[in-house]
């Protein structure tokens, strides 16, 4: 079975080589849908991660839960006390926790720049576990005690702000309470607003001048658990702790879920143009192998008339078209593999997880799919080739 | 003793509007093995249909066709492609080499459907080019060879796969009188080597002097 096999390999590719710039032709024709599809794909891919990673970064993963806490004369103790409380709800579940407070509103200067739309949030560096920023420059919060507050700013506050170099003067509050920040290091969070992460260690002197304008909230993640799980284990330790009045509420903030329909929308529609590129190149294909079919005939028959059965002349026939779309396939490979980085380093995402490559996946779906297309196109010529009767040899 | 037996045949080709047309009528022929019979006629007197019969790649409207005493009609595709490519070797009037190979692999073709050895078949290959002369050029291409060298070569492939039968239609009939005599020389000596039995289709009636019987044929039938 294999030898013949090998033989009908050996007849295709000398068919191959017979006609070289047709089958070029044909060849470009399949690359250019494979390699729409392999971009597609890849570039379809990396947008979506894009989108994923930017939504992690912002919210969190699933499933991730805010736990806003009333207002109380001592919020950062509370604050503390509450993610120690909290953390018990996802202990067995390799969950994690991490306080915040959100104070928006504060009057920052930045080098004499009053930044009025800079937001202000307090927090320890477990928020790292929960929303994996990538690390542009320096280093990410400690949270050992310092005399003065480190802060960590995104990309959008480093680019829009006149941060000097080394260690950054940052002033907070009024004039008569300033509180100098050092900046240790810039992230990317995913957003688009200007923020600084402040770490709670080093806070305590300063945290008053925020006063009622701060919100506090708990972040709790649970890699396992459900959002009806979570909320319940989060619910009981509030009751068990006897300070449930101290919660304001309890919501799902991760917003993955809400992407999946726009996911799945986008996908469709670029499956929907990769179809079409290669229905193009199948259909390319199905006519030059029946335009070529008849001055083949002769060579058909004579195939036939050394032996060959018709189910042989047909395995001929589709393993040339199937030779000409693994060179195709092979080639729109190297291109992508080129083309698609570079394009994605021009208009992708700024700060990337990770260097921008063709996913493998997408080399094998246009693998696949050049092959499928090009059986496609094949197939009703192989049939036609087939019944080709063999006595016309006789009248060449 | 027959190895190629046929009983009352009859080939009838459709014209369409319920026309059809007689090439072949009540055709009986007996082919003893070893032999070489030339059937002799003019144009459309049925001679290529009936070599087209005899080597399997067309089948009779009616009557039967035995081969070593197998009716033909019995057997299935398959199995008769493959005594197409065992049994049969072909050499037409217009060479039907594949210009796009060279003669070693023109000559190799039929073994690609035999289920050989690479080395194999390039060996036979080479063995069948070198009985017709021809070792030296086996890396040329038909278009850098002359008609008589492009028929030796067909000939080489119609041996190479050591069939029962050669069957030539008309081998001659592109070539001119001096190269056709060497052409017909290399044929008959190389079939009565190797006891290769040959049907011959000819018009010429110097070139069927030289096969054992001549069969006559007269508008689709046996005249003698």
């Amino acid at each position: 079975m294999m030898r013949r096999f090998g033989e009908s390999l050996a007849i295709a590719w000398q068919g191959v080589r017979r006609r070289p710039l047709r089958n070029l032709l044909t060849a470009f024709s399949l690359l250019v849908g494979v390699l729409a599809v392999m971009l597609i794909q890849g570039g379809g891919g990396a947008v979506r991660d894009a989108i994923v990673r930017d939504s992690v970064l912002q919210s969190g993963s699933a499933t991730t839960l805010q736990v806003s806490l009333t207002p109380q004369p001592d919020r950062l103790a509370n604050l503390t006390e509450w993610k120690g409380l909290l953390s018990r709800a996802t202990a067995d579940q390799q969950g994690r926790t991490a306080g915040m407070l959100v104070a928006d509103g504060v009057t920052v200067q930045v080098g004499g720049v009053i930044a009025t739309d800079l937001s202000v949030r307090l927090t320890d560096p477990d928020l790292r576990e929960l929303r994996p920023f990538p690390l542009v420059r320096g280093s990410w919060l400690t949270g050992d005690p310092t005399v003065a507050p480190v802060a960590v700013a995104n990309t959008v506050a480093w680019e829009r702000l006149p941060w000097s170099a080394g260690d950054a003067a940052l002033v907070i509050g009024t004039s008569r309470q300033p509180v100098r920040l050092r900046l240790a290091g810039v992230v990317y969070d995913g957003g688009d607003l200007p923020t600084i992460y402040v770490d709670l260690a080093g806070s305590g002197r300063w945290a008053a001048v925020l006063h009622d304008q701060a919100i506090a909230s708990v972040y709790v993640h649970s890699p396992t658990l459900g959002e009806s799980a979570l909320t319940q284990r989060v619910r009981t330790v509030m009751t068990v702790s006897g300070r449930a009045d101290e919660v304001g509420g309890v919501q799902r903030v991760d917003r993955l879920d809400q992407y999946a329909d726009q996911l799945a929308t986008t996908q469709r529609v670029f499956l929907a143009i990769a179809a079409l590129s290669l229905l193009v190149g199948s259909v390319g294909i199905l006519n030059i192998g029946l335009a070529t079919l008849r001055e083949r005939s002769d060579e058909l028959s004579l195939r036939r008339s050394f032996g060959a059965t018709s189910p042989e002349v047909a395995r001929i026939m589709i393993l040339e078209s199937q030779i000409v779309a693994v060179a195709a396939a092979v080639v729109a490979m190297v291109i992508a593999a080129v083309v698609l980085p570079a394009a994605l380093r021009a208009a992708g995402p700024e700060y990337p997880l990770g260097p921008p490559t063709l996913p493998v996946t997408a080399m094998v779906t246009g693998l696949l799919v050049s092959c499928g297309a090009a059986l496609a196109g094949a197939l009703a010529p192989a049939i036609r080739a087939a019944r080709v009767p063999i006595a016309s040899i006789m009248r060449v | 003793m027959t190895l190629l037996r046929l009983v009352d045949v009859t080939k009838q080709v459709s014209l369409g509007r319920n026309r059809e047309l007689s090439i072949l009528r009540g055709v009986n022929l007996d082919v003893p093995p070893g032999t070489s019979t030339a059937l002799l006629g003019r144009s459309g007197s049925g001679k290529s249909t009936l070599l087209a019969i005899l080597g399997l790649l067309d089948r009779p409207t009616t009557g039967r066709y035995e081969i070593d005493g197998e009716d033909t009609s019995r057997i299935g595709g398959t199995r008769l492609a493959r005594m197409r490519g065992e049994w049969f070797g072909f050499v037409y009037q217009r060479f039907c080499l594949l210009n796009h190979l060279s003669a070693q692999e023109n000559v190799e073709a039929p073994l690609l459907h035999r289920g050989l050895g690479r080395r194999t078949r390039r060996a036979r290959a080479r063995e069948a080019l070198d009985l017709v002369g021809l070792g030296d050029r086996r890396d040329h291409r038909p278009g850098q060879l002359s008609g008589g060298e492009q028929q030796r070569v067909a000939i080489a492939r119609a041996l190479v796969g050591q069939p029962r039968v050669l069957l030539a239609d008309e081998p001659t009939g592109s070539l001119d009188q001096d190269t056709g005599a060497t052409v017909m020389t290399t044929l008959y000596d190389l079939t009565k080597a190797q006891g290769v039995t040959l049907v011959l289709v000819t018009h010429d009636p110097v070139i069927a002097q030289r096969c054992d019987r001549i069969v006559h044929l007269d508008r689709g039938t046996v005249a003698a």
